[in-house]
């Protein structure tokens, strides 16, 4: 199964693009995602991929795993779009930016710049690097970025959106979104120019991760059969006698048989890497070579290999040298201790990400729905630090307890959101005051507390054993309610009083409007507060930094307050490589360890 | 292959002194190295024989000595349904941790990730496993048994029919019917479980059997006992059916312990057995990576299965030799 | 038997049309296939619903879709297969072609493995019945039958490739490991070959000694990096073969058996000296293909022309002897190049994928690699076939052991390898087919954990990817191949069954 990934081209998604990643590790995957607010400025070394100064390429090979086959070179259709198609595809494109180690927005200055250049109406110019060329010599332009916004703005019967919601004509992942909040399309002087600005026709606090990498608007026009001025043309023209050849060329002729390496004379590359000729073996691997036209900073090991290997086989291949680089899906508590045994020959570096558990109050239905007090007495009996100190600190000995929805523990600005929410009352198991609050509920002793998650997932089990452990000391009685359709069938249909699952955070600000406001999609629970919707409406108005900080400290405070559910952690996650690597660096985006691929090196 | 009988004596490799099982008949001669059975000359009935023989079988007596006391303690030491048992620990409950968890006095078998006790935990899983794999076993030996005796012996379109639709549940994966039948059958529990499982996989017996008995069928015995009118049923019963007990055992010994491994593969799935309730083999499964660092959280459930497996093979060997009239033991 | 044959084939026709049916439609019952995008809150989820419903065709009724999926599988007999397309949009024959190559590559050669390995187990546990070494077969049967493939499999990329790579590195073993490497072979020989207290002793005491003197000496070449086997090595175990192979199928007395096996064994080796140029300097697999017919075809000859009276058994025990001696050229072949590919490549055994990307050697280099890589998945599905292998054999040798013509046999004066190979083993081989049928088709899909731990993506991630996205294509695609071979070898078991027992055919 594939773990969908969100990148800029979901993350166009207006306020919130949820996916559900959905791989059935043991440690559960199985969680929607969620946009998430995320620190912009910068550590001391900073989240940002580090200036290593000079580098010229070594030869040499890297092997590093993936789960999954490699699908194709055009990443954004349904069908391919995939983290592990973007392992791949994220090292022969270049962008305007990435996600740094703790999920902060870095720009990449050799590709190109971008800046608001008016807020309100939101006017956005980017710039790219002069020396930007695709691998074939073609200059990157606007001709390129005007097709990627055609690609999600021209419907079906040729025209550009009204609303998102016609047909489409281009195959892309996030529809017509784009087209959406910006109508318009890029503006630029010359096809072949260089800087281009987009007119937003309202404001996206989410902007600034908007616009990504492009694909070669030069191979669809000479596949179209006409010249890229042209294909330029027939785009501000909607002329669908062009735009349907071209589409279908974007759609099809960018889908690869698994073992056979896109041609080169149409599956050119703008970033570091590019294919190698016969480098896919299918079912095996697929090899990457440094790419010799890149402009800016050169990779720095000729050849990057992705295995395809699943999880329970990487820490032996490692040890065994077949793997250099690994990043277990779903590590437990054993996989840090056996990647420990293997001594000095392997790096461990283990981090929190940026997919955090939770327990979600049902305020439709049940004993919690209308009552403070019981959701109290519940969340005082829930052994909170009891389940990170056993489940989370043998991984990742960094871990804390998590306090609060918007904000992850390794970013900057989780104290001072924290202190000003958050009064630390649930901090610690209180059994008598849970016991009081109990009472005050007007609950019975045995009350059936249903904690729903989708199985099977041993860790959840645990969770929710050590909250039983604990909870029916206080009157309730826990059920564990796990069923493999929960998402499906139980979620839905209301059949539970508290959820247990995690949300995967994606970069974007606004997403938890969809949350926790009364209307929103994924408020499953069917919370609602005033409160709270007008703070996330404030926030999502604005691309203003200061009051996005000031309204998150208000929703905070509110969830706590009104107990919408209990945070419980940020999800560990383990990379090991061989000691013999140099610069390889864990990160809490979804992007993986391959982020920073390009500067592996071999010590020398 | 020739038919001229090449009529050189064996090679020194092999000299007679292996003919072990061989030196007499049905019970008649006492002769050879095999102990007389005392009191041979009176007269048994059939069940008696078989009890006789089979209490005469070490292996197999131990095996069932083991593997009753592996029933009783996983049944009686947490209870099962509303009857408590004598262990002090729950299944469902987490304990504070004594450092990892390895085995202490208090927790004998260890503990698991988040505090529970493992010897509560791997008691109930052997309860478990011990249902699925008796009940799958069961269900299975007879659906095969029968199906494969019935379409060998009447043959014609009865064992076209019945072939075929074996042939059917041959080429469909059994992960397939087991994931959308296991579906449905979650919800019933764990004699729902067993049942579909005993049902999707009766097939390799039933054409063992079918092999065995189109060849026995034209054995003289069988041609006489139609030769006198003996009814069908009966023949296939007393006649055919015991002579294919080695095969039929051998495959029931397998079928329960490869039933423990099924079980093991839809409880990974995520159909098969629902936490809080465990398996023997969902507690492999789920500890498998613990296998260098926590070896006891792998191996005891691993033990299990491998002493239930063991036992009830040898049960199966004693069983077959003390059903087979022929078989007289020389050794222990 | 034409008649019977041709029957059978119609009826598997029928069975394969029917199960395709009710596994179709299995299939598109065991889940929802927007299960993923129903979860999602995507602006455009409902354009993605649609997306995917156009193209896993979910609007049109069942029947239509498996009306679909059929003709475009009866295309393949008119020479335009369409097996439909993933839920990725990749084409499914490519997928399928590629992934049946790998997974038929790696099931094979555990398939003979395990079913030459496993009779012969059962056979001599059968008529070792409570010996030591029946008891310790029945243990490690169930032991490797009992316990999960990743366990198994955790273990040799432990000891068989991680520290088999440490200490190739090196090449040398202690002389306390030669020791107890030596003691454990004594043992362990002496528990099969059995006998008499004393005789057991000799063997043990034989066998200690030799493994000892030979280990030592290969310490002394540096043998295990730098091996040698030569022309003198494959005179000598191909001939040693030769006499096993007679003595086991027509009996040492049968000089011109025995004789037409010396004389196949020497022809052998003198073909291997005339044609060791074009295999050093030209190899290709056609060569070797085309090579080993040819070494049949002789050795076949060889037989007929020695024969005698006892023709048709001499040129069986000519042909083994004929395949054996190929496979010791071929294995020299490959020993000779050993030292050539550790130095390609330092680790030789991998713990994952069924070839070393991008390696770059020779031919021999390239066949040694993938080799190696294959090593430890054939020994993991050899290992849980041997398990069931060997437990039938061992019963159904233990009824025929009793049985009346056996005693007769004996009784006559045959000798003990004539009663064991043409009276007991002949019919207790019905049920050995079967199983061994069963097993066959069981093993592709059985291999799904073996690929999944190997990081080989065959049939196996062919099937569970399908049945995870509730994508009938790939799945469909999968039962096609498996349901294809058992019903095959479910035939062939039929027609073996009407060759062993000839009362059977009607």
């Amino acid at each position: 199964m594939k773990i969908r990934r969100l990148s800029a081209a979901v993350a166009v998604a207006a306020s919130g693009a949820l996916l559900f990643s959905a791989c059935t590790s043991p440690a559960g995957n199985d969680d929607p995602a969620e946009g998430e607010s995320t620190a912009t400025s910068a550590a001391a070394d900073g989240p940002c991929k580090a200036d290593l100064g000079d580098i010229t390429t070594a030869d040499g090979e890297v092997k590093v795993s993936v789960e999954d086959e490699f699908l194709g070179y055009n990443t954004n259709t349904p069908e391919t779009y995939s983290t592990y198609n973007s392992a791949v595809t994220d090292r022969i494109f270049g962008g305007f930016y990435y996600f740094g180690a703790d999920g902060s927005i870095c720009a990449d200055e050799d590709y190109g710049t971008y800046e608001a250049i008016s807020e309100d109406p939101l006017q956005v110019q980017y710039t790219l690097n002069d020396e930007a060329a695709w691998s074939d010599g073609t200059p990157i332009t606007y001709a390129d970025y005007l097709l990627d916004w055609a690609a999600q703005a021209i419907t079906e019967d040729g025209k550009v959106t009204d609303d998102g919601s016609e047909t489409p004509l281009f195959n892309h992942i996030s529809g017509l979104t784009l087209g959406d909040y910006v109508p318009e399309g890029p503006q630029a002087d010359a096809p072949d120019a260089k800087s281009f600005t987009y007119d937003y026709e309202r404001v996206y606090a989410d902007w600034k991760i908007q616009i990504g990498s492009a694909f070669p608007a030069h191979v669809v026009a000479e596949e179209a059969g006409v010249s890229t001025e042209e294909l330029v043309t027939a785009i501000q023209d909607l002329d669908m006698d062009v735009l349907k050849k071209a589409a279908k060329f974007w759609n099809e002729g960018w889908l690869s048989q698994p073992g056979e390496v896109p041609d080169p004379a149409i599956a050119p590359v703008s970033g570091p890497y590019d294919f190698k000729a016969d480098g896919w073996e299918a079912g095996q691997y697929i090899t990457l070579e440094a790419n010799d036209k890149y402009w800016g900073t050169p990779a720095a090991t000729k050849e990057l290999t992705f295995r395809f290997v699943a999880a329970d086989a990487q820490i032996q291949a490692l040890a065994n040298g077949d793997l250099d680089v690994i990043q277990p899906n779903g590590p437990t508590v054993d996989t840090v201790t056996q990647l420990e045994q293997l001594g000095d020959a392997v790096t461990v570096d283990t981090n929190q990400n940026l997919t955090w558990e939770h327990l979600d109050f049902n305020f439709n239905s049940g004993i919690f729905s209308d009552s403070l007090e019981a959701r109290e007495a519940f969340a005082l009996c829930v052994p909170r630090q009891k389940i990170v100190d056993d489940l989370i600190k043998p991984i990742a000995p960094e871990a804390v307890m998590m306090n609060a929805r918007e904000v992850f523990p390794f970013q900057e600005n989780y104290e001072a959101t924290v202190s000003e929410s958050y009064d630390g009352r649930y901090d610690e198991v209180d059994l008598e005051a849970a016991k009081e609050k109990f009472a005050a509920a007007g609950l019975k002793e045995g009350e059936k507390v249903r904690i729903g998650y989708a199985a099977p997932n041993p860790r959840r089990a645990a969770e929710v054993e050590a909250i039983k452990s604990s909870c029916d000391q206080v009157g309730f009685e826990i059920v564990d309610s796990a069923a493999p359709d929960f998402f499906d069938k139980d979620l839905p249909n209301g059949d539970y009083e508290v959820a247990l699952f995690a949300w995967a955070g994606s970069g974007q600000i606004a997403s938890g409007e969809n949350i926790y406001s009364s209307t929103g999609q994924q408020n499953y629970g069917g919370y609602s507060d005033k409160t709270v919707d007008e703070a996330w409406k404030t926030l999502a108005s604005t691309t203003d930094e200061a009051v996005h900080a000031e309204q998150t400290v208000i929703i905070e405070k509110q969830l706590w307050d009104t107990l919408f559910g209990i945070p419980l952690f940020a999800h560990p996650g383990v990379i090991a490589s061989s000691s013999s690597l140099e610069n390889v660096r864990n990160t809490a985006a979804q992007s993986g360890v391959l982020w920073n691929s390009e500067q592996w090196a071999r010590a020398s | 292959m020739s038919d001229i009988r090449n009529s050189t004596p064996g090679g020194e490799d092999y000299e007679p002194q292996i003919s072990v099982a061989s030196t007499d008949a049905v019970g008649l001669a006492a002769g050879g190295s095999a102990a007389p059975l005392p009191g041979e000359d009176k007269s048994y009935s059939q069940g008696q024989l078989v009890a006789r023989r089979f209490f005469r079988h070490r292996a197999a007596l131990s095996s069932m000595i083991v593997l009753g006391i592996i029933i009783v303690v996983a049944f009686t030491s947490i209870g099962i349904g509303p009857i408590p048992g004598w262990w002090p620990n729950n299944y469902t409950l987490q304990y504070d941790k004594i450092g990892d968890g390895a085995p202490t006095w208090q927790y004998p078998f260890g503990q698991d990730t988040g505090g529970k006790d493992y010897f509560a935990l791997v008691m109930r899983g052997t309860q478990f496993s011990l249902i699925i794999a008796f009940a799958v076993g069961i269900i299975s030996t007879v659906v095969g048994t029968l199906i494969g005796a019935l379409a060998g012996f009447y043959r014609g379109w009865v064992e076209s029919v019945l072939m075929r639709l074996t042939d059917v549940f041959i080429v469909i994966p059994l992960l397939v019917v087991a994931a959308v039948l296991g579906k449905t059958a979650s919800g019933w529990g764990i004699w729902g479980l067993a049942l579909v499982l005993g049902l999707v996989t009766w097939t390799s017996l039933a054409r063992l059997v079918r092999g065995e008995v189109l060849s026995l069928r034209e054995r003289d015995f069988v041609l006489a006992a139609q030769a006198v009118g003996t009814s069908p049923w009966r023949i296939i019963s007393k006649h055919v059916l015991p002579n294919a007990v080695g095969v039929i055992i051998v495959s029931a010994t397998l079928s329960i312990s490869s039933a423990i491994l099924l079980e093991t593969s839809l409880s990974f799935l995520g159909f098969g057995v629902q936490a809080p309730d465990t398996s023997l083999g969902t507690l492999i499964n789920d500890y498998q990576a613990a296998f260098a660092t926590r070896p006891w959280l792998f191996w005891w459930p691993g033990l299990m299965i491998l002493a239930i497996a063991l036992c009830v093979n040898f049960i199966g060997d004693g069983l077959r030799d003390a059903f087979d009239p022929r078989q007289n033991r020389t050794k222990d | 038997m034409l008649k019977f044959i041709l029957r059978r084939i119609g009826a598997s026709a029928l069975v394969l049309l029917g199960a395709s049916l009710l596994m179709f439609f299995l299939t598109i019952n065991s889940g929802d296939p927007l299960k993923d995008l129903r979860e999602s809150n995507d602006p455009n989820r409902e354009q993605l619903m649609a997306q995917r419903s156009e193209l896993l065709r979910l609007d049109d009724s069942p029947w239509e879709r498996y009306w679909d999926w059929l003709s475009g599988v009866g295309g393949c007999f008119t020479g335009n297969c369409d097996l439909g397309v993933t839920i990725n949009g990749v084409d499914v024959l490519g997928l399928t072609q590629q992934a049946a190559v790998s997974t038929l590559r790696l099931i094979t050669v555990a398939t003979v493995l395990a079913i030459i390995v496993g009779i012969a187990l059962g056979i001599l546990t059968a008529i070792r019945q409570y010996s030591g070494f029946d008891y310790s077969i029945t243990f490690s049967a169930f032991l490797f039958f009992s316990l999960p493939v990743f366990w198994a499999a955790t273990l040799l990329k432990e000891f068989a490739a991680i520290q088999y790579n440490n200490w190739i590195a090196d090449g040398h073993y202690a002389p306390w490991t030669i020791v107890i490497v030596a003691v454990v072979a004594g043992f362990l020989l002496q528990a099969v070959l059995g006998g008499t207290r004393k005789r057991r002793m000799l063997t043990a005491a034989a066998v200690f000694a030799f493994v000892t003197v030979i280990l030592f000496v290969f310490n002394a070449l540096d043998w295990w990096r730098n091996p040698m086997f030569g022309i003198g090595g494959v005179l000598v175990v191909s001939a040693a073969a030769g006499v096993l192979v007679t003595a086991l199928v027509a009996g040492l007395r049968n000089r011109r058996a025995l004789y037409a096996a010396l004389t196949t064994v020497v022809v052998g080796v003198v073909a291997y000296l005339a044609f060791a140029p074009l295999l050093v300097n030209s190899p290709s697999w056609g060569l070797l293909a085309g090579l080993f017919v040819l070494a049949v075809l002789v050795s076949v000859g060889i037989g007929a022309a020695w024969g005698g009276y006892a023709r048709k058994q001499s040129m069986l025990v000519t042909g083994i002897t004929g395949v054996i001696t190929s496979l010791m050229v071929f294995a020299d072949l490959l020993i000779a190049h050993w030292a050539s590919f550790l130095g390609v490549k330092s680790r030789p055994i991998s713990t994952i994928g069924s070839q070393t990307p991008n390696f770059t050697g020779g031919f021999w280099e390239q066949v040694l690699d993938m080799a190696t890589q294959i090593l430890l998945p054939t020994i993991l599905l050899t290992l849980v076939s041997v398990a069931t292998h060997s437990r039938y054999t061992r019963s159904s040798m233990l009824e025929t052991l009793n049985q009346d013509y056996v005693r007769t046999a004996r009784s006559k004066g045959l000798s003990e390898r004539e009663v064991i190979v043409k009276h007991a083993f002949r019919n207790a081989l019905i049920p050995i087919t079967t199983i061994v049928a069963f097993d066959f088709a069981a093993l592709i899909g059985g291999a799904v954990i073996t690929e999944q731990v190997f990081g080989w993506k065959g049939m196996g991630a062919l099937f569970q990817d399908g049945l995870n996205a509730v994508d009938p294509a790939p799945v469909m695609a999968f039962f096609l191949v498996t349901g294809v071979a058992a019903v095959l070898m479910n035939l062939l078991a039929d027609i073996a069954y009407a060759a062993l027992d000839p009362r059977i055919r009607r």
